[in-house]
Protein backbone atom coordinates (compact mmCIF):
# COMPACT_ATOMS: atom_id res chain seq x y z
CA UNK A 1 0.00 0.00 0.00
CA UNK A 2 1.59 3.25 -0.82
CA UNK A 3 1.61 6.06 1.83
CA UNK A 4 1.38 9.61 0.75
CA UNK A 5 1.70 12.96 2.30
CA UNK A 6 -0.34 16.38 1.53
CA UNK A 7 0.99 19.58 2.31
CA UNK A 8 -0.38 20.89 5.52
CA UNK A 9 -1.44 24.03 4.13
CA UNK A 10 -4.40 22.63 2.57
CA UNK A 11 -5.71 21.39 -0.65
CA UNK A 12 -3.66 21.72 -3.41
CA UNK A 13 -4.34 23.40 -6.97
CA UNK A 14 -6.26 20.68 -8.91
CA UNK A 15 -7.65 18.16 -6.51
CA UNK A 16 -10.23 16.33 -7.49
CA UNK A 17 -13.62 17.63 -6.51
CA UNK A 18 -14.73 13.81 -6.48
CA UNK A 19 -11.80 12.78 -3.95
CA UNK A 20 -12.95 16.05 -1.98
CA UNK A 21 -16.76 15.14 -1.48
CA UNK A 22 -16.04 11.54 -0.37
CA UNK A 23 -13.33 13.17 2.53
CA UNK A 24 -16.23 15.60 3.12
CA UNK A 25 -18.42 12.65 3.03
CA UNK A 26 -16.36 10.37 5.24
CA UNK A 27 -15.84 13.30 8.02
CA UNK A 28 -19.38 14.45 8.21
CA UNK A 29 -20.69 10.26 8.43
CA UNK A 30 -17.40 9.90 11.21
CA UNK A 31 -19.02 13.12 13.10
CA UNK A 32 -21.89 11.84 12.91
CA UNK A 33 -20.97 8.49 14.29
CA UNK A 34 -18.63 9.67 16.99
CA UNK A 35 -21.78 12.07 18.41
CA UNK A 36 -24.08 8.82 18.14
CA UNK A 37 -21.48 6.95 19.85
CA UNK A 38 -20.76 9.86 22.45
CA UNK A 39 -24.36 10.48 22.97
CA UNK A 40 -24.53 6.86 23.83
CA UNK A 41 -21.90 6.65 26.52
CA UNK A 42 -23.01 9.64 28.06
CA UNK A 43 -26.71 8.02 28.57
CA UNK A 44 -27.86 10.58 26.28
CA UNK A 45 -29.54 8.11 24.08
CA UNK A 46 -32.06 6.14 25.88
CA UNK A 47 -33.98 4.88 23.44
CA UNK A 48 -35.07 1.72 22.56
CA UNK A 49 -32.75 -1.34 23.34
CA UNK A 50 -31.35 -1.99 19.95
CA UNK A 51 -28.06 0.04 21.29
CA UNK A 52 -26.84 -2.54 23.53
CA UNK A 53 -28.62 -5.42 22.07
CA UNK A 54 -26.28 -8.08 21.74
CA UNK A 55 -26.22 -9.29 18.44
CA UNK A 56 -28.67 -11.78 17.24
CA UNK A 57 -29.96 -13.69 13.96
CA UNK A 58 -33.66 -13.51 12.85
CA UNK A 59 -35.97 -14.36 15.09
CA UNK A 60 -37.07 -18.56 15.27
CA UNK A 61 -40.80 -20.01 14.83
CA UNK A 62 -40.23 -21.02 18.33
CA UNK A 63 -39.21 -16.89 19.84
CA UNK A 64 -41.51 -15.70 17.66
CA UNK A 65 -44.36 -17.84 19.30
CA UNK A 66 -42.77 -17.28 22.41
CA UNK A 67 -43.38 -13.37 21.87
CA UNK A 68 -46.23 -13.68 20.98
CA UNK A 69 -47.85 -15.23 23.86
CA UNK A 70 -45.44 -12.68 26.17
CA UNK A 71 -47.37 -10.13 24.26
CA UNK A 72 -50.83 -11.22 24.46
CA UNK A 73 -49.79 -11.57 28.58
CA UNK A 74 -48.99 -7.75 28.02
CA UNK A 75 -52.25 -6.82 26.72
CA UNK A 76 -54.13 -8.84 29.26
CA UNK A 77 -52.58 -7.39 31.95
CA UNK A 78 -54.26 -3.98 31.08
CA UNK A 79 -57.12 -5.10 29.34
CA UNK A 80 -59.11 -7.73 31.83
CA UNK A 81 -60.28 -7.69 35.18
CA UNK A 82 -59.03 -10.27 37.83
CA UNK A 83 -58.33 -10.43 42.03
CA UNK A 84 -55.78 -12.93 43.60
CA UNK A 85 -53.76 -13.16 46.22
CA UNK A 86 -50.25 -13.00 44.63
CA UNK A 87 -47.13 -14.61 46.90
CA UNK A 88 -43.43 -13.43 46.50
CA UNK A 89 -40.51 -15.27 47.15
CA UNK A 90 -36.84 -14.23 47.04
CA UNK A 91 -34.67 -16.46 47.59
CA UNK A 92 -30.75 -15.69 47.65
CA UNK A 93 -30.61 -14.90 51.44
CA UNK A 94 -32.78 -17.56 52.53
CA UNK A 95 -35.78 -17.48 51.49
CA UNK A 96 -37.96 -14.34 52.31
CA UNK A 97 -41.81 -14.51 51.36
CA UNK A 98 -44.80 -11.69 50.91
CA UNK A 99 -48.24 -12.00 50.66
CA UNK A 100 -50.53 -8.98 48.75
CA UNK A 101 -53.92 -8.92 47.05
CA UNK A 102 -54.53 -7.79 43.97
CA UNK A 103 -56.86 -6.06 41.69
CA UNK A 104 -57.10 -4.87 38.88
CA UNK A 105 -59.71 -3.15 36.18
CA UNK A 106 -59.71 -3.07 32.45
CA UNK A 107 -57.21 0.02 31.71
CA UNK A 108 -55.76 0.72 34.91
CA UNK A 109 -53.67 0.13 37.30
CA UNK A 110 -53.11 -2.96 39.16
CA UNK A 111 -53.62 -2.49 42.92
CA UNK A 112 -51.83 -4.39 45.98
CA UNK A 113 -52.32 -4.35 48.98
CA UNK A 114 -51.24 -6.36 52.03
CA UNK A 115 -53.77 -9.03 53.22
CA UNK A 116 -55.98 -7.69 56.06
CA UNK A 117 -55.53 -11.15 57.88
CA UNK A 118 -52.48 -11.55 59.95
CA UNK A 119 -50.40 -14.64 59.78
CA UNK A 120 -49.56 -16.37 56.49
CA UNK A 121 -52.38 -18.35 54.88
CA UNK A 122 -50.30 -19.39 52.18
CA UNK A 123 -47.03 -20.87 52.13
CA UNK A 124 -44.95 -22.55 49.53
CA UNK A 125 -45.09 -25.95 50.01
CA UNK A 126 -41.23 -26.92 48.90
CA UNK A 127 -39.16 -23.89 49.55
CA UNK A 128 -37.75 -22.38 52.91
CA UNK A 129 -39.08 -18.94 53.55
CA UNK A 130 -39.97 -16.77 56.60
CA UNK A 131 -42.86 -14.46 55.95
CA UNK A 132 -41.99 -10.41 55.97
CA UNK A 133 -44.23 -7.97 55.11
CA UNK A 134 -44.47 -6.12 52.00
CA UNK A 135 -43.86 -2.66 51.44
CA UNK A 136 -46.40 -0.49 51.35
CA UNK A 137 -49.14 -1.46 53.75
CA UNK A 138 -51.79 0.84 52.76
CA UNK A 139 -51.52 -0.50 49.01
CA UNK A 140 -49.67 0.06 45.52
CA UNK A 141 -50.88 1.79 42.58
CA UNK A 142 -48.76 -0.19 40.02
CA UNK A 143 -47.13 1.62 37.28
CA UNK A 144 -46.94 0.98 33.56
CA UNK A 145 -45.45 -2.22 34.70
CA UNK A 146 -48.60 -4.96 35.41
CA UNK A 147 -48.71 -7.81 37.41
CA UNK A 148 -45.39 -9.74 37.55
CA UNK A 149 -43.67 -7.22 35.56
CA UNK A 150 -45.10 -7.69 32.27
CA UNK A 151 -45.68 -4.58 29.86
CA UNK A 152 -45.25 -3.83 26.24
CA UNK A 153 -41.78 -2.33 26.62
CA UNK A 154 -40.34 -4.71 28.83
CA UNK A 155 -41.58 -7.84 26.22
CA UNK A 156 -39.74 -5.62 23.81
CA UNK A 157 -36.56 -5.51 25.90
CA UNK A 158 -36.54 -9.06 26.67
CA UNK A 159 -36.88 -10.17 23.08
CA UNK A 160 -33.71 -8.34 22.42
CA UNK A 161 -31.70 -9.38 25.41
CA UNK A 162 -33.32 -13.09 25.35
CA UNK A 163 -33.91 -16.40 23.79
CA UNK A 164 -38.15 -16.94 23.97
CA UNK A 165 -39.73 -20.55 23.53
CA UNK A 166 -42.95 -22.26 24.73
CA UNK A 167 -41.96 -24.87 26.80
CA UNK A 168 -45.44 -26.54 27.13
CA UNK A 169 -48.11 -26.75 29.62
CA UNK A 170 -48.96 -26.57 33.50
CA UNK A 171 -50.99 -25.09 36.32
CA UNK A 172 -51.19 -22.55 38.64
CA UNK A 173 -53.91 -21.55 40.98
CA UNK A 174 -56.02 -24.24 39.80
CA UNK A 175 -55.86 -22.93 35.92
CA UNK A 176 -54.20 -24.33 33.40
CA UNK A 177 -51.34 -22.18 31.75
CA UNK A 178 -49.04 -22.25 28.96
CA UNK A 179 -45.03 -22.27 30.16
CA UNK A 180 -43.20 -19.67 28.32
CA UNK A 181 -38.88 -20.21 28.64
CA UNK A 182 -36.51 -17.30 28.79
CA UNK A 183 -33.20 -18.70 28.41
CA UNK A 184 -30.11 -16.51 28.17
CA UNK A 185 -27.89 -16.25 24.70
CA UNK A 186 -25.10 -18.04 26.41
CA UNK A 187 -27.77 -21.02 26.80
CA UNK A 188 -28.65 -21.07 30.49
CA UNK A 189 -32.16 -20.61 31.94
CA UNK A 190 -33.16 -17.14 32.91
CA UNK A 191 -36.63 -17.09 33.77
CA UNK A 192 -39.86 -19.29 33.37
CA UNK A 193 -43.76 -17.99 32.96
CA UNK A 194 -46.68 -19.38 33.49
CA UNK A 195 -49.60 -17.34 31.35
CA UNK A 196 -53.36 -18.17 31.78
CA UNK A 197 -54.10 -20.68 28.77
CA UNK A 198 -58.18 -19.17 28.55
CA UNK A 199 -56.67 -15.44 28.81
CA UNK A 200 -53.06 -15.06 28.48
CA UNK A 201 -52.77 -13.37 31.96
CA UNK A 202 -49.30 -14.30 33.94
CA UNK A 203 -50.28 -16.54 36.66
CA UNK A 204 -46.76 -17.05 37.70
CA UNK A 205 -42.89 -16.13 37.16
CA UNK A 206 -39.69 -17.87 38.16
CA UNK A 207 -35.80 -16.21 37.86
CA UNK A 208 -32.84 -17.64 37.73
CA UNK A 209 -29.51 -16.45 38.06
CA UNK A 210 -26.50 -17.29 35.78
CA UNK A 211 -25.86 -20.14 37.51
CA UNK A 212 -29.09 -21.38 37.21
CA UNK A 213 -30.25 -21.16 40.59
CA UNK A 214 -33.58 -20.15 41.17
CA UNK A 215 -33.28 -16.45 43.07
CA UNK A 216 -37.63 -15.61 42.75
CA UNK A 217 -40.84 -16.93 42.57
CA UNK A 218 -43.66 -14.75 42.13
CA UNK A 219 -46.92 -16.41 42.30
CA UNK A 220 -50.63 -16.39 41.89
CA UNK A 221 -51.65 -18.38 45.21
CA UNK A 222 -55.57 -17.47 44.09
CA UNK A 223 -57.12 -15.73 41.11
CA UNK A 224 -60.22 -14.66 39.76
CA UNK A 225 -60.73 -13.27 36.53
CA UNK A 226 -63.06 -11.46 35.05
CA UNK A 227 -66.39 -10.26 35.63
CA UNK A 228 -67.25 -10.53 39.47
CA UNK A 229 -63.54 -10.49 40.22
CA UNK A 230 -63.50 -6.85 42.01
CA UNK A 231 -64.62 -6.92 45.80
CA UNK A 232 -62.68 -4.66 48.18
CA UNK A 233 -60.41 -2.85 45.82
CA UNK A 234 -58.17 -0.92 48.40
CA UNK A 235 -58.56 2.74 48.20
CA UNK A 236 -55.93 5.67 48.84
CA UNK A 237 -52.97 3.49 47.48
CA UNK A 238 -49.84 5.56 47.21
CA UNK A 239 -49.04 6.41 43.40
CA UNK A 240 -45.54 6.36 41.00
CA UNK A 241 -43.73 9.58 41.81
CA UNK A 242 -45.61 12.33 39.28
CA UNK A 243 -42.85 14.07 37.72
CA UNK A 244 -42.03 12.07 35.14
CA UNK A 245 -38.41 13.14 33.88
CA UNK A 246 -38.15 13.56 30.02
CA UNK A 247 -34.84 13.02 28.27
CA UNK A 248 -34.22 16.96 27.92
CA UNK A 249 -34.94 17.31 31.50
CA UNK A 250 -32.13 14.56 32.25
CA UNK A 251 -29.86 16.15 30.13
CA UNK A 252 -30.53 19.67 31.61
CA UNK A 253 -29.72 17.85 35.45
CA UNK A 254 -26.62 16.07 33.62
CA UNK A 255 -25.44 19.50 32.62
CA UNK A 256 -25.73 20.74 36.40
CA UNK A 257 -23.77 17.98 37.59
CA UNK A 258 -26.32 15.12 38.47
CA UNK A 259 -24.30 11.72 38.10
CA UNK A 260 -27.59 10.37 36.21
CA UNK A 261 -26.12 7.05 33.56
CA UNK A 262 -27.80 6.15 30.44
CA UNK A 263 -27.68 2.20 29.54
CA UNK A 264 -25.86 -0.24 32.58
CA UNK A 265 -24.12 -3.50 32.22
CA UNK A 266 -25.77 -6.34 31.81
CA UNK A 267 -27.64 -4.75 29.26
CA UNK A 268 -29.84 -2.72 31.29
CA UNK A 269 -31.89 0.12 29.62
CA UNK A 270 -33.33 3.08 31.39
CA UNK A 271 -36.73 2.52 30.87
CA UNK A 272 -37.97 5.48 32.88
CA UNK A 273 -37.20 8.15 35.42
CA UNK A 274 -38.56 10.34 38.26
CA UNK A 275 -38.26 12.98 40.72
CA UNK A 276 -39.72 13.64 44.01
CA UNK A 277 -38.99 16.00 46.67
CA UNK A 278 -37.50 14.87 50.66
CA UNK A 279 -36.74 17.17 53.56
CA UNK A 280 -32.82 17.09 52.26
CA UNK A 281 -33.57 18.13 48.49
CA UNK A 282 -34.99 16.16 45.64
CA UNK A 283 -34.28 12.63 44.44
CA UNK A 284 -34.59 10.89 41.28
CA UNK A 285 -35.44 7.90 40.46
CA UNK A 286 -34.06 6.19 37.43
CA UNK A 287 -35.84 2.67 36.35
CA UNK A 288 -33.34 0.04 34.56
CA UNK A 289 -34.12 -3.40 32.96
CA UNK A 290 -33.10 -5.75 30.49
CA UNK A 291 -36.65 -7.11 29.67
CA UNK A 292 -36.17 -9.19 32.86
CA UNK A 293 -34.76 -7.77 35.73
CA UNK A 294 -35.61 -4.42 37.13
CA UNK A 295 -32.96 -2.05 38.97
CA UNK A 296 -33.81 1.07 40.41
CA UNK A 297 -31.06 3.94 41.04
CA UNK A 298 -31.89 6.53 43.47
CA UNK A 299 -29.71 9.58 43.24
CA UNK A 300 -29.86 12.49 45.86
CA UNK A 301 -27.62 15.39 46.93
CA UNK A 302 -25.61 14.65 49.99
CA UNK A 303 -23.81 12.33 51.79
CA UNK A 304 -24.25 9.06 54.21
CA UNK A 305 -23.83 9.37 58.12
CA UNK A 306 -19.97 7.00 58.46
CA UNK A 307 -22.55 4.00 59.69
CA UNK A 308 -26.33 2.97 59.34
CA UNK A 309 -27.74 0.51 61.64
CA UNK A 310 -28.86 -2.66 60.58
CA UNK A 311 -26.77 -2.47 56.96
CA UNK A 312 -23.67 -4.02 56.97
CA UNK A 313 -20.87 -2.61 55.64
CA UNK A 314 -19.62 -5.07 52.37
CA UNK A 315 -16.93 -4.46 49.31
CA UNK A 316 -18.18 -4.86 46.08
CA UNK A 317 -15.31 -5.07 43.98
CA UNK A 318 -13.29 -2.88 45.85
CA UNK A 319 -15.98 -0.50 46.39
CA UNK A 320 -16.90 -0.05 50.19
CA UNK A 321 -21.24 0.11 50.46
CA UNK A 322 -23.69 -0.71 52.69
CA UNK A 323 -25.87 -3.58 52.36
CA UNK A 324 -29.05 -5.21 53.39
CA UNK A 325 -28.45 -8.78 54.51
CA UNK A 326 -29.27 -10.73 53.82
CA UNK A 327 -30.26 -10.45 50.45
CA UNK A 328 -28.06 -8.34 48.91
CA UNK A 329 -30.72 -6.52 46.62
CA UNK A 330 -30.62 -2.96 48.36
CA UNK A 331 -27.55 -1.54 48.35
CA UNK A 332 -26.71 2.52 49.52
CA UNK A 333 -23.38 4.19 49.29
CA UNK A 334 -22.42 7.95 48.29
CA UNK A 335 -19.94 9.22 46.36
CA UNK A 336 -18.53 13.05 44.89
CA UNK A 337 -21.62 14.54 46.76
CA UNK A 338 -24.54 12.53 45.94
CA UNK A 339 -26.19 9.11 47.58
CA UNK A 340 -26.84 6.47 45.42
CA UNK A 341 -29.47 4.12 46.56
CA UNK A 342 -29.73 0.71 44.40
CA UNK A 343 -33.02 -1.33 44.71
CA UNK A 344 -33.22 -4.55 42.58
CA UNK A 345 -35.26 -7.44 41.26
CA UNK A 346 -32.64 -8.91 39.79
CA UNK A 347 -29.64 -12.09 39.95
CA UNK A 348 -26.84 -10.83 42.33
CA UNK A 349 -24.39 -10.38 39.26
CA UNK A 350 -26.34 -7.94 37.72
CA UNK A 351 -26.58 -5.78 40.93
CA UNK A 352 -23.31 -6.12 41.52
CA UNK A 353 -22.13 -5.26 38.32
CA UNK A 354 -24.75 -2.12 38.41
CA UNK A 355 -23.26 -1.39 41.39
CA UNK A 356 -19.36 -1.55 40.51
CA UNK A 357 -20.37 0.86 37.32
CA UNK A 358 -22.29 3.74 39.13
CA UNK A 359 -19.31 6.38 40.73
CA UNK A 360 -17.60 5.63 43.83
CA UNK A 361 -15.39 7.19 46.39
CA UNK A 362 -12.21 5.58 46.49
CA UNK A 363 -10.13 8.39 46.97
CA UNK A 364 -8.01 10.07 44.43
CA UNK A 365 -4.69 8.60 45.73
CA UNK A 366 -2.84 9.79 48.23
CA UNK A 367 -0.33 11.55 45.38
CA UNK A 368 -3.40 13.40 44.39
CA UNK A 369 -4.37 14.35 47.70
CA UNK A 370 -0.70 15.56 48.90
CA UNK A 371 -0.66 17.57 45.84
CA UNK A 372 -4.24 19.07 46.47
CA UNK A 373 -2.87 19.49 50.04
CA UNK A 374 -0.10 21.58 49.46
CA UNK A 375 -1.58 23.92 46.81
CA UNK A 376 -4.37 24.67 49.52
CA UNK A 377 -1.53 25.23 52.19
CA UNK A 378 0.48 27.38 49.92
CA UNK A 379 -2.71 29.19 48.93
CA UNK A 380 -3.98 29.68 52.49
CA UNK A 381 0.10 31.34 53.24
CA UNK A 382 0.09 33.69 49.70
CA UNK A 383 -3.42 34.60 49.04
CA UNK B 1 69.37 49.47 118.52
CA UNK B 2 69.77 45.68 117.62
CA UNK B 3 69.48 44.87 113.56
CA UNK B 4 67.79 41.38 113.53
CA UNK B 5 68.19 39.15 110.35
CA UNK B 6 64.77 39.32 108.58
CA UNK B 7 64.79 37.83 105.30
CA UNK B 8 68.58 36.71 105.42
CA UNK B 9 66.60 33.89 107.81
CA UNK B 10 64.79 32.27 105.30
CA UNK B 11 67.68 32.51 102.80
CA UNK B 12 70.04 30.76 105.34
CA UNK B 13 67.29 28.08 105.81
CA UNK B 14 67.00 27.47 101.94
CA UNK B 15 70.90 27.29 101.25
CA UNK B 16 70.88 30.07 99.69
CA UNK B 17 73.77 32.29 101.48
CA UNK B 18 77.45 32.83 100.36
CA UNK B 19 80.37 31.28 103.16
CA UNK B 20 80.96 34.80 104.09
CA UNK B 21 77.19 35.88 104.63
CA UNK B 22 76.13 32.49 106.37
CA UNK B 23 79.40 32.63 108.96
CA UNK B 24 77.85 36.53 109.42
CA UNK B 25 74.00 35.10 109.92
CA UNK B 26 75.66 32.50 111.86
CA UNK B 27 77.61 34.96 114.44
CA UNK B 28 74.13 36.73 114.65
CA UNK B 29 72.37 34.31 116.01
CA UNK B 30 74.82 33.24 118.14
CA UNK B 31 73.89 36.14 120.53
CA UNK B 32 70.04 37.06 119.58
CA UNK B 33 67.66 34.80 121.17
CA UNK B 34 64.42 36.17 119.04
CA UNK B 35 66.43 35.56 115.85
CA UNK B 36 67.25 32.09 117.03
CA UNK B 37 63.34 31.41 117.91
CA UNK B 38 62.55 32.95 114.20
CA UNK B 39 64.89 30.55 112.56
CA UNK B 40 63.76 27.19 114.42
CA UNK B 41 60.21 28.18 113.61
CA UNK B 42 61.14 28.56 109.66
CA UNK B 43 63.01 25.26 109.89
CA UNK B 44 59.99 23.44 111.14
CA UNK B 45 57.41 25.83 108.68
CA UNK B 46 59.25 23.87 105.92
CA UNK B 47 59.69 20.31 107.41
CA UNK B 48 56.33 20.39 107.51
CA UNK B 49 55.45 21.82 103.78
CA UNK B 50 57.91 19.72 102.76
CA UNK B 51 56.07 16.87 104.58
CA UNK B 52 52.73 17.74 102.75
CA UNK B 53 54.17 17.95 99.60
CA UNK B 54 55.54 14.05 99.65
CA UNK B 55 52.18 12.65 100.68
CA UNK B 56 50.74 9.98 98.64
CA UNK B 57 47.05 9.41 97.27
CA UNK B 58 45.01 6.72 99.19
CA UNK B 59 45.30 3.32 96.88
CA UNK B 60 41.37 3.38 96.41
CA UNK B 61 41.78 6.71 94.78
CA UNK B 62 44.38 5.85 92.55
CA UNK B 63 43.31 2.34 91.09
CA UNK B 64 40.28 4.22 90.44
CA UNK B 65 42.17 7.20 88.16
CA UNK B 66 44.27 4.96 86.79
CA UNK B 67 41.04 2.52 85.73
CA UNK B 68 39.45 5.76 84.15
CA UNK B 69 42.83 6.13 82.34
CA UNK B 70 42.57 3.30 80.59
CA UNK B 71 39.00 2.99 79.96
CA UNK B 72 39.22 6.26 78.01
CA UNK B 73 42.22 5.05 75.98
CA UNK B 74 45.31 6.22 76.14
CA UNK B 75 45.77 10.23 75.00
CA UNK B 76 42.11 10.69 73.54
CA UNK B 77 39.76 10.85 76.46
CA UNK B 78 39.07 14.99 75.50
CA UNK B 79 38.11 14.16 71.78
CA UNK B 80 35.75 11.24 72.01
CA UNK B 81 33.60 12.94 75.28
CA UNK B 82 34.00 16.02 72.09
CA UNK B 83 32.79 13.32 69.78
CA UNK B 84 30.17 11.62 71.56
CA UNK B 85 28.19 15.46 72.38
CA UNK B 86 28.43 15.97 68.84
CA UNK B 87 26.95 13.15 67.71
CA UNK B 88 23.81 14.15 70.56
CA UNK B 89 23.61 17.22 69.39
CA UNK B 90 23.17 15.82 65.55
CA UNK B 91 20.76 13.02 66.74
CA UNK B 92 18.76 15.87 68.40
CA UNK B 93 18.62 17.92 64.91
CA UNK B 94 17.39 15.25 63.19
CA UNK B 95 15.24 14.26 65.15
CA UNK B 96 13.72 17.76 64.55
CA UNK B 97 14.03 17.84 61.28
CA UNK B 98 12.16 14.34 60.91
CA UNK B 99 9.45 14.94 63.47
CA UNK B 100 8.84 18.89 61.94
CA UNK B 101 8.79 16.99 58.07
CA UNK B 102 6.04 14.70 59.07
CA UNK B 103 4.03 17.21 60.96
CA UNK B 104 3.75 19.57 57.71
CA UNK B 105 3.32 16.08 55.90
CA UNK B 106 0.45 15.36 58.28
CA UNK B 107 -0.92 19.04 57.60
CA UNK B 108 -1.04 18.88 53.47
CA UNK B 109 -2.49 15.29 53.97
CA UNK B 110 -5.29 16.78 56.14
CA UNK B 111 -5.68 19.66 53.95
CA UNK B 112 -5.94 17.81 50.85
CA UNK B 113 -8.93 15.76 51.82
CA UNK B 114 -12.31 17.32 50.84
CA UNK B 115 -15.28 17.24 53.48
CA UNK B 116 -18.22 15.73 52.30
CA UNK B 117 -20.54 18.20 50.12
CA UNK B 118 -24.31 18.60 50.81
CA UNK B 119 -26.35 17.48 53.57
CA UNK B 120 -26.19 14.50 55.71
CA UNK B 121 -29.00 12.08 54.19
CA UNK B 122 -29.91 8.79 55.32
CA UNK B 123 -31.68 7.09 52.39
CA UNK B 124 -35.81 6.77 52.52
CA UNK B 125 -35.63 3.05 51.51
CA UNK B 126 -39.05 2.27 52.31
CA UNK B 127 -40.67 4.98 49.98
CA UNK B 128 -37.69 3.80 47.55
CA UNK B 129 -38.74 0.46 48.21
CA UNK B 130 -42.59 1.32 46.99
CA UNK B 131 -41.97 3.22 44.04
CA UNK B 132 -39.62 0.22 43.09
CA UNK B 133 -42.76 -1.91 43.23
CA UNK B 134 -44.79 0.53 41.74
CA UNK B 135 -42.43 0.82 39.05
CA UNK B 136 -41.76 -3.00 38.51
CA UNK B 137 -45.31 -4.37 39.05
CA UNK B 138 -42.85 -7.20 41.02
CA UNK B 139 -43.44 -7.16 45.02
CA UNK B 140 -40.35 -7.26 46.83
CA UNK B 141 -39.31 -8.03 50.42
CA UNK B 142 -38.65 -5.47 53.02
CA UNK B 143 -35.01 -4.27 53.54
CA UNK B 144 -34.20 -2.91 56.83
CA UNK B 145 -34.95 0.50 56.45
CA UNK B 146 -31.21 1.93 57.45
CA UNK B 147 -31.16 4.49 60.65
CA UNK B 148 -27.96 6.22 61.20
CA UNK B 149 -25.93 4.90 64.09
CA UNK B 150 -25.45 8.04 66.71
Amino acid sequence: MELRSFPASGMSPGTDPGALRLITTAVVVGLVMSGVALASGWGLVTGGPAAQAPAAGPPSPAQEAGLKLLSEAARACRSISYQGVEMAWWGPGGGDTSVVDVWHQPGGQALTRAPEVAGAPLAWPDQPHRLVPSPGSGGLNLDEAGVLGMSARLVSLLAANYVVAVAGRGQVAGRPARIVTVRRRGGGPAAWFWLDSATSLPLRKEMFDARAHLISNIAFAEVTIGRGAMSSEPGGAEQAWHTTLAPSQLARLRAQGWPLPGPLPGHLTLIGAKQSGTPTGPVVDLDYSDGLSVVSVFVQRGYLPPSLSGWSRVALDGHRVYANDPDDLCFAWSAGGFVYTVIAAAPQQTVGQVVVALPHDDGPGWLSRMRHGLHRLLSWILP
Amino acid sequence: MTRHLGERLSALIDGELSDAQRERVLAHLAKCDDCRQEAAALRLLKRRMHSLGEAAAADALTWRLLALARASGPGQPVDQVTAARRRHAWSLVAAGVVTAGLGLAAAVFVAGGDKPAGPRVVPAVDVFMVQHAITTGQVPVQPPSPTPVP
